[in-house]
């Protein structure tokens, strides 16, 4: 806790490394960058409640400004806590122990289109929609479009491993991602290899994707980058049974037929979600598939995929259908469609192999319905991300009367996902696949590694013993 | 349009306050990207006065006078929130508590002149014009006027618009009424507005006010008389053969349009096209005069409804024009990156704003709508 003439000596230092237009201290200010997309401190401000709040807001504007921070953070062992577009879900950003919180948006350039390399690198700040923007204009796309593309910055998509919705073809973004600049814990600044492939060691690239700020910020990235595809095909279908939309979507996979979007809604989902956004009455198992890029090739694989939806038994719908899925797919993002309050919800994404994919949705399925019974939880799922070794479950749980009282939320907020992602991990299947573990899911990566956390441990405490980044995430305690 | 206090606003508020969909819309958001400065921070603090949770401070105050209406996030939401009618409803309670921040304290407090309105049957109603106060600056207008066969003086007069727009009705109210009065007296039977916000005054701001025009009066824009000359090849143009051009919708035209922009903008490969930016006549026409002329255009999804401000509009450059400034700056970036030699607007005040931003060297030619045409 920071004496307010301890505080104004800080903020004086912040002052001289970015100028007075880039420190706010105004509780006005400094309550907005308290909420993001995760459902808690969303629950306070909407029970009246005050959630945990930055003492500082900080808008570098250069990876030097950034490593001075950092370094003054150090000394006054103060919290930093990087923000990039305000959507992560998780509680990545939300400042436990108070601190700094540094917003990277003023660092946006894109700095540079390969068109040789086939790479994209800007700074870690740049908004997702202007680079896809940018990259469009260009020719090119960077393959990740996440429902969070009008408001994430690169460095958002790379710190909590995220994924978009073409990412069965293209990859998840630390698949995409080349090389990091990262300001790493001490305020050193380093970039890892040019390449993410390698024998030269152990990779560190992957050390700070996925890591949310606790092993360093990330101020720039190099990303490989894709041609636009010369042919985009989208199909529809229903299936009868779970059971053989996911045969016929693993099918798909094993024979490498490479969809772009391979997309299998669960019943309740196909009822509910399909109807509100699509407005289609349809009983079963809805299927998107989409394929892109050389035409020739993507007449082979539309065949293909197309045989190997009939004979699992699906009906084919009109592709317009699909195409209205693709063209409006961000609606379901904007409010009135949007999930929202007064309901309690969450996305529980996980992933796991195929040969425990239906016992991980059945299982988890009856166990949250079944013990949630009372608050009427609805469990609704889609598999959206598929690898040639299993698929991720795009799961949810929605209660529309949760309780009004702000604690007594939060403890059954918490406990609602300590049986989910319990359940999950019984299962066979991890955490989390592409939001993060932040603070909702901190307490449980622990028990996720076991003997292994030593690992993530022995590192964060060698890079930062002072733990000044991110402090409260990853299973990691407070600044010390 | 309506006119509901700020509390009337509160489930559009509920929507709006935690949703960061409408990010590449914003304005001064997109210029300092402070999350206060975002269309979701400014939801964020207005819900909780909405509700009764927080009184406003000097600091939201200033948040809330630190942007333009936002209508453009209206346009861009596709369910187009009321975002420009929270922000206006927000800022009239502000004036109604004294809150207001001493930069929009001076600009309201200014000394608006109001010329006497000439007689004639066709006035030219200098609304824009009357924030330069300069009446000088109508004259293009006049003399494309006259080559339009219309014979009109100009009547400069602030129209309420603009004090509207910084929240302060009883300014707009007597200025309006000042206006009805004035055109009445004249004996005109024709107004044609300097620009959109002299057109939306007319057309959408004193019927919300309840404050009615004199009987049988035709109000029209600049565009709606030229058309038919221009049709007949009557008039040529100065912009040269070689050069593109991009059309800027002012902000204002956002409230006189049919409709705002579909949903299909909000895709990432939509950039260069402007089809699905907004709809109605006070798009269509410029466009089509400048077609007719054969002016060679360039087009941007930020066009229309999703026109971003220059920062001329809702009185940003006369509030804080640091910040208008920087808007400013980002919009001439923009039309250069679209490879545009020149920009026409349908504003005077975008043109002058945007002309004294880019200085004398500057390499685009700036043309308010009237300046078009050879004399």
């Amino acid at each position: 806790m920071l004496h307010p003439l301890q505080r104004s000596y800080l903020e004086n230092e912040l002052v001289d490394i970015v100028g007075r237009a880039n420190v706010f201290t105004e509780e006005e200010d400094r309550r907005i960058y308290a909420v993001d997309y995760f459902w808690v401190p969303r629950m306070y401000v909407d029970r009246g409640k005050v959630p945990p709040i930055p003492d500082f807001v900080v808008l570098p504007g250069s990876p030097d400004e950034v490593s001075r921070i950092v370094k003054l953070a150090n000394i006054y062992r103060i919290p930093v806590i990087p923000w990039g577009g305000g959507s992560g879900s998780q509680g990545g950003t939300t400042p436990v122990y108070g601190g700094i919180t540094l917003d990277l948006k003023r660092m946006n350039r894109l700095i540079e289109i390969n068109r040789d390399a086939q790479t994209v690198t800007a700074e870690a700040g740049i908004n997702g929609y202007e680079l896809e923007s940018a990259l469009n204009r260009a020719g090119f796309t960077l393959g990740h479009l996440p429902a969070s593309i009008h408001s994430a910055t690169l460095g958002g998509y790379l710190a909590a491993r995220g994924s978009g919705v073409l990412s069965t073809k293209y990859g998840k973004m630390e698949d995409i991602v080349m090389s990091v600049e990262v300001v790493l814990p001490g305020g050193d600044l380093v970039r890892t290899l040019p390449v993410p492939t390698h024998a030269s060691g152990p990779g560190i690239l992957q050390l700070f994707v996925g890591a949310e700020g606790s092993y360093g910020i990330i101020t720039e990235a190099t990303s490989r980058i894709e041609r636009l595809p010369e042919e985009r095909r989208f199909r529809a279908y229903l299936f009868k049974t779970f059971e053989q939309g996911l045969e016929a979507a693993k099918q798909m996979m094993l024979e490498r037929i490479n969809p772009s979007v391979l997309r299998l809604y669960d019943a309740p989902s196909t009822r509910k979600r399909i109807k509100t956004i699509l407005g289609l009455d349809l009983t079963g198992f809805y299927m998107v598939v989409g394929l892109e890029g050389n035409r020739e090739i993507v007449d082979i694989h539309e065949r293909r995929a197309h045989d190997l939806c009939v004979n699992h038994g699906a009906e084919e719908l009109p592709n317009e259908h699909a195409w209205q899925w693709w063209n409006h797919r961000y609606n379901f993002y904007f409010p009135p469609k949007c999930l929202d309050f007064p309901w309690m919800f969450g996305t529980m994404d996980t992933l796991c192999t195929f040969d425990k994919i239906e016992n991980l949705y059945y299982t988890k399925k009856k166990r949250l319905e079944e013990r949630y019974a009372k608050w009427e939880l609805q469990y609704i799922a889609h598999l959206s991300h598929w690898f040639p070794w299993g698929a991720m479950i795009y799961d949810r749980f929605i209660i529309e009367k949760p309780p009004w009282d702000h604690q007594e939320a939060l403890a059954l907020h918490n406990e609602i996902w300590n049986v989910a992602v319990r359940t999950s991990m019984e299962c066979g299947a991890v955490l989390n696949e592409h939001h993060g573990v932040g603070l909702k899911l901190a307490r449980l990566v622990r028990e996720q590694y076991g003997p292994a956390f030593q690992v993530l441990e022995g590192l964060k405490q060698g890079l930062d013993p002072v733990n000044v980044l991110n402090p409260g995430k990853m299973g990691f305690g407070p600044t010390k | 349009m309506e006119q509901k206090t700020l509390s009337e606003y509160e489930q559009v508020l509920y929507g709006c306050r935690f949703c960061p969909m409408c990010k590449p819309a914003a304005e001064v958001g997109n210029l300092t990207q402070l999350e206060s400065h975002s269309t979701r921070g400014r939801a964020l603090l207005l819900w909780r006065a909405a509700k009764g949770l927080a009184a406003f401070s000097p600091r939201d105050a200033e948040l809330l006078y630190q942007s333009t209406l936002d209508s453009i996030s209206q346009a861009w939401c596709i369910s187009h929130y009321p975002v420009g009618e929270y922000v206006a409803a927000a800022r009239r309670e502000l004036v109604s508590q004294r809150l207001i921040p001493a930069a929009v304290e001076n600009v309201l407090g200014r000394n608006n002149r109001a010329d006497a309105c000439p007689k004639g049957e066709t006035v030219l109603l200098a609304g824009e014009i009357a924030q330069l106060d300069d009446l000088s600056a109508a004259d293009p207008a006049l003399k494309l006027l006259e080559a339009c066969g219309v014979t009109a003086k100009a009547y400069m007069s602030p129209t309420g618009a603009l004090a509207y727009t910084l929240g302060d009705i009883e300014s707009a109210e007597q200025q309006a009424r000042s206006v009805c009065e004035a055109l009445q007296a004249a004996g005109a039977k024709r107004v044609v507005a300097d620009g959109p916000q002299s057109l939306f005054a007319l057309k959408v701001l004193y019927p919300l006010l309840g404050i009615a025009l004199p009987e049988r009066l035709e109000v029209l824009g600049l565009a709606d008389l030229v058309e038919p000359v221009v049709v007949k090849n009557k008039l040529t143009t100065v912009v040269n053969g070689d050069q593109t051009v991009f059309f800027h919708d002012s902000r204002s035209a956002c409230f006189l349009a049919d409709e705002l922009a579909s949903d299909e903008v909000i895709q990432p490969a939509c950039f260069d096209s402007e089809e699905h930016s907004g709809y109605g006549e006070v798009y269509a026409r410029p466009r089509r005069v400048l077609d007719a002329l054969g002016v060679r255009r360039v087009s941007s999804v930020w066009s229309k409804s999703l026109s971003r401000s220059t920062g001329a509009d809702d009185g940003l450059w006369l509030t804080y024009p640091e910040l208008a400034s920087g808007l400013a700056e980002m919009r001439l970036d923009h039309i250069r990156s679209l490879g545009a030699g020149a920009i026409v607007t349908d504003s005077v005040l975008d043109a002058v704003h945007l002309q004294r931003v880019q200085g004398s060297e500057g390499e685009l030619r700036i043309l308010w709508f009237p300046e078009v045409f050879r004399a």
